[in-house]
């Protein structure tokens, strides 16, 4: 529909359909259910028009000399039908177009344009990967002749790998550019071109080498034909041999859809899903090749039990008995105080539910935090709050036809690689602007996105934020920013100069870059862990608050800002009472009369006291204050801020259960470890950072001895004493659906394929609250280099490392420096460096990457072997000495 | 009365001395049509290369999923098949198998055809599941095609 809402009238074939103006023939066909074939156009690239597969006949009713329709003899009007056949995929739809599709004009045009695709193409359908689901050879079946007129040889080409992800068979394509497209306008890589011209046209890498690329395989999704396909699959089956099951990624926030093809019981691939979810065709490197760990022989498949010495597997009754006993002694001899309850970013919605219930309800402790990375305590409604409270949100769709956008802090190639794809195809066909606040030159501050770089000074996010909500106020409040708002409390006392003296930014690029977000209509703040990470984080979330209202992001009706989790769902997490002080849907837990719904359907008081956030619990597991400890999907070892503090606190804890797919390290300290289900083999939903609820499905039978976190959360609720009977997952989230603000009436059935995003009735927003204190100024930076850290593409969390493509693909980590800098310590390419910090210190290898900022060094996380908490608790901003300890020669390979 | 007895000794004594429809099987076996359908071979190109490029067509013809593909790539130097692509494992299960030919008529390569061989007794279940190995026919076999 356009402004006004009017629609133009087309038949096609004789069925007649209102579609919006400037819609092409091909898309008005599908509404009108009419088969038009196409393989160079596609939904997410203009329109092309290189195949001729989509030609149809067009006409218009003619006019008379009155300028009225000239009617034939039966009434109806008559049509000037165009002297040839159109394609379909590059011409809008007028109102009162007539369009044909099967007349003989247009058969025999399809065929002929049929016999030309085929003219090239080789006969090797039985050895290519794409047989059995190529467009090419379904429209040969339906639309071409049984025989070919070509006597001469085909031209043939050498076929490549591009690297490790893309296989090349350029004698089968037929030059739609849909790959080359895709990979320059969404992935903005640039990284396929055409060589030669005419029928000598061959898609390849420049200059023929391994691809340079985010190696998404999306160039392999979208080729029609078995031009290019995927290396990792190749071979491996037949599309009749998967059972595919369309399920929800779970290797970041952005929820995107993926169909795992299953065969036996052995994921073999993962696709995108062409018309379905926020991502339909898109996957990034880790949703299409990141299944590997599903598959992984070294899944735990029996309870481990340590008893005294070492860990022995028993069953898993005989786990539950034991964890629900000790338990019980310790709460019955410490307190249930001295129990806390740790992780659960990656669970589905009605695991996080139970989890925090077994904590609140049968346990009777508060101390429940999901954010182990935390090195500060946030509230658990602060992420809500900045991205407004709980209004409207965005979509990530809204991204693409955003026209200013700020990123704030983070990479989103590694945090969210599909908001950057959306991001990126904005930029390319709709003119979004790009502001992006990083310290390194992150691929999105590349030059050729055409946007503004904000490189701020590690650390000084706070300062950043608080100038450009004071640039923002400058130019006048926004709707629905009332000059007494509590939000103002955040960044009192800040000027955009005081910002700009603290940040290294130029006062004139904040103002600039302010008055772009104010006067845009359509725009979006994204932020991820960088913020929700950060230090002071508390303040730094309520000064993003403040300038969304400052700018309008946030007004009265809905909220245009986004969080990034950290995990798959993050957001879920924060919904269901994952945090000390909110129970599930934000209810307070101190709020005696707010959280009555909970304590009348749990049956019992839950007057707890105050919880202790994740790096409290820390300080105080480590201290000795807690007892036992329960870690669910998350490597505490390696999440939390400080290692030699986690180790410390899981040896003196007296019980310690983990539920993990792998004896991952903290696995191996603990008590009790169940082994739990991968992604792909259970139900439930998950919450993006759209907040879209979104269900998954189980693609997998259950694997021997492994069991769901839900059905071990509620063994060991039953062994102590609750009356849980919960048959699945769905039974968990009817109740969830009872009594969850934000949640409430949601219907199971409904999640499927792309659930509604939520969001709180009007007058139920979180209230706003009056800032604890503005955000404060940096400390002056001391000694050595800031330490700077963040998701990297390839690697996203302990299961990407257990495949072997990912890992391949991320190399082995390394410290990167600046150049300038690597020559002042003295450090050249590939030399050992030691980073050292007062609380320890790690070795890597250095690289030169003159993206990295000068006084700083940059170290990838979530890498297998960089273990970033041995360096003690992070100050703000984190800071090394670095110091050259080999030469590259003595490093091992 | 008598007259039908004689009719019917009559019918006796006319196959008493026509020579026999049944064989002494097994000292005796009777040649099949060309076109019976028996135990399925998979045969091998001239220069002893295996004909069957794992395409699978075979199998999801297959109306009774008697018919097991896993495909893989050929070693550039020691390959097993015209082509990049060969079947690593290959396999039917001759209790699901009806006989119906339609994997012959499915494959692309004329790599598999239903053969002479009808004694498929056994007395192992497991003994049902022809692999590759009992399947593919000897290299002195190479370039041999059933007629049709
Ligand atoms: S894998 Fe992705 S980034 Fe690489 S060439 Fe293909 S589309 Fe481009
Ligand atoms: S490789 Fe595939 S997507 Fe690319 S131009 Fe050829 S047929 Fe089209
Ligand atoms: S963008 Fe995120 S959700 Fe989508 S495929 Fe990649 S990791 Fe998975
Ligand atoms: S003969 Fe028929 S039933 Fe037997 S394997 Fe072939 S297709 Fe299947
Ligand atoms: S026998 Fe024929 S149809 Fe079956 S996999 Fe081999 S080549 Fe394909
Ligand atoms: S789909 Fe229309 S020209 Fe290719």
């Amino acid at each position: 529909m356009n402004a006004n809402g009017t629609k133009v009238r087309v038949t096609i074939d004789g069925r007649t359909v209102e579609v919006a103006p400037g819609t092409l023939v091909t898309d008005a066909a599908r509404a009108a259910e009419v088969h038009v074939p196409i393989f160079c156009s596609h939904a997410k690239l203009p329109p092309l028009g290189a195949c001729r597969i989509c030609v149809v006949e067009v006409g218009m009713p003619k006019l008379g000399p009155d300028r009225k329709p000239v009617l034939a003899a039966d009434g109806a009007p008559e049509i000037a039908w165009m002297p040839k056949v159109q394609t379909g995929c590059t011409t809008p739809v007028l109102d009162g177009m007539h369009v044909r599709t099967a007349t003989p004009v247009a058969v025999k045009a399809r065929q002929g344009v049929m016999e030309f695709l085929l003219v090239n193409h080789p006969l090797d359908c039985p050895v290519c990967d794409e047989g059995g689901e190529c467009q090419l050879q379904d429209l040969a079946f339906a639309f071409g002749a049984d025989f070919t007129r070509m006597d001469e040889a085909k031209r043939t080409f050498e076929s490549e790998d591009l690297g490790p992800v893309v296989k090349k068979e350029a004698n089968r394509c037929i030059i739609c550019m849909r790959c080359v497209r895709y990979c320059d306008e969404i992935m903005g890589d640039d990284a396929l071109t055409a060589h030669q011209r005419g029928v000598w046209t061959e898609i390849s890498s420049f200059d023929r080498q391994p691809l340079d690329c985010e190696q998404c395989g999306n160039c392999v999704e979208v080729c029609p034909v078995g031009a290019l396909t995927a290396l990792p699959y190749r071979f491996k089956a037949r599309p009749w041999d998967l059972r595919q099951h369309v399920t929800i990624c779970p290797y970041c926030s952005n929820g995107c859809s993926v169909r795992l093809g299953v065969r036996g019981n052995e994921v073999l691939r993962a696709r995108g899903t062409e018309h379905r979810g926020v991502n339909q065709e898109y996957l990034c490197v880790r949703g299409r090749f990141g299944y590997e760990f599903v598959n992984s022989a070294e899944r735990l498949t029996a309870p481990l039990l340590r008893m005294g010495g070492a860990q022995s597997p028993a069953s898993f009754d005989e786990a539950v008995t034991y964890a629900a006993a000790r338990l019980r002694e310790i709460v019955a001899v410490h307190g249930a105080g001295s129990v806390a309850f740790l992780g659960g970013e990656k669970l589905n919605v009605e695991e996080q539910y139970l989890f925090q219930k077994l904590a609140r309800a049968v346990i009777g402790t508060p101390h429940v935090d999901a954010r182990t990375r935390s090195t500060a305590r946030v509230p658990g409604d602060a992420i809500l709050r900045a991205t407004g409270g709980g209004r409207p949100a965005m979509s990530l769709d809204d991204l693409v036809d955003a026209q200013e956008v700020l990123v704030l802090g983070d990479d989103l190639q590694g945090e969210a690689p599909f908001a950057q794809a959306q991001l990126i195809r904005g930029q390319h066909q709709r003119g979004l602007h790009l502001t992006v606040a990083n310290q390194r030159r992150v691929k999105l501050a590349r030059t050729k996105f055409g946007g503004d770089w904000l490189a701020y000074r590690p650390g000084s996010e706070p300062a950043l934020v608080a100038a450009l909500a004071r640039a923002a106020l400058e130019l006048g409040d926004a709707a629905g920013a009332a000059p007494a708002a509590p939000w103002r409390a955040a960044i009192e006392g800040w000027t955009v100069e005081k910002g700009a003296a603290a940040t290294g930014i130029p006062a004139d690029a904040i103002r600039a870059a302010a008055k772009r977000l104010h006067a845009a209509s359509r725009k979006a703040i994204l932020f991820g862990r960088a913020v929700a990470e950060h230090p002071q984080a508390a303040s730094l979330l309520e000064a993003i608050e403040a300038l969304g209202w400052a700018s309008g992001a946030i007004t009265e009706s809905r909220a245009a800002l986004m969080s990034f989790g950290p995990q798959s769902d993050s957001q879920g997490a924060l919904d269901m009472g994952l945090t000390p002080d909110c129970l599930p849907g934000y209810v307070p837990a101190a709020d005696a009369a707010a959280r009555g719904r909970y304590e009348q359907a749990w049956g019992r008081t839950l007057d707890l006291g105050a919880g202790l956030s994740a790096p409290e619990i820390l300080a105080a597991a480590a201290a000795g204050g807690i007892k036992a400890l329960w870690i669910v999907a998350d490597d505490w070892l390696a999440s939390a801020p400080d290692r030699a503090m986690a180790a410390k606190a899981l040896a003196s804890a007296e019980l310690v259960v983990v539920n993990e797919l792998f004896l991952t390290p903290t696995a191996r300290a603990a008590h009790v470890v169940f082994p739990a289900s991968a992604f792909a083999e259970k139900e439930g939903v998950v919450v993006n950072c759209e907040r879209r609820l979104q269900r998954t499905v189980r693609a997998l039978a259950w694997r021997k001895g492994v069991k769901p976190d839900w059905e071990i959360l509620q063994a060991v609720a039953q062994a102590l004493g609750a009356a849980w009977s919960y048959r699945g997952a769905e039974d968990v989230f009817r109740e969830i659906a009872k009594l969850v603000p934000g949640y409430q009436g949601r219907s199971w059935a409904t999640l499927l394929p792309l659930g509604p995003q939520w969001s709180f009735a009007a007058n139920a927003v979180l209230p706003e609250r009056r800032a604890a204190a503005a955000v404060a100024e940096l400390a002056r930076a001391g000694e050595g280099l800031a330490l700077l850290s963040g998701a990297t593409l390839f690697l996203q969390g302990g299961l990407s490392h257990r495949g072997t493509l990912l890992p391949k693909l991320a190399k082995a980590p390394r410290a990167f420096l600046h150049p300038a800098e690597a020559a002042r310590i003295g450090v050249g390419d590939g030399d050992r460096v030691s980073l050292a910090a007062p609380g320890g210190a790690i070795e890597l290898d250095a690289a030169l990457d003159p993206s990295v900022p000068e006084g700083s060094v940059f170290v990838p996380q979530a890498q297998a072997g960089v273990e970033l908490n041995r360096l003690g608790a992070a100050g703000a901003p984190p800071r090394v000495t670095a110091r050259r300890v080999g030469a590259r020669e003595t490093v091992g390979a | 009365m008598f007259k039908e007895m004689v009719q019917g000794l009559g019918v006796t004594f006319e196959n008493l001395f026509k020579k026999p429809f049944t064989v002494q099987y097994p000292e005796e076996q009777l040649t099949m049509f060309p076109r019976f359908r028996g135990l399925h071979i998979l045969t091998r190109h001239e220069d002893g290369l295996e004909r069957c490029v794992g395409c699978e067509l075979c199998a999801v013809a297959c109306p009774a999923d008697a018919i097991f593909v896993e495909a893989a790539e050929n070693e550039p130097d020691a390959p097993q098949s015209h082509g990049e692509r060969y079947a690593k494992r290959y396999e039917i299960n001759m209790l699901r198998c009806i006989f119906c030919g339609m994997c012959e008529e499915a494959c692309p390569e004329d790599a598999i055809y239903l053969e002479k061989k009808f004694e498929l007794a056994d007395y192992d279940r497991d003994a049902f599941i022809y692999t590759k190995d009992e399947l593919l026919v000897g290299p002195e076999q190479s370039g041999y095609l059933p007629a049709r």
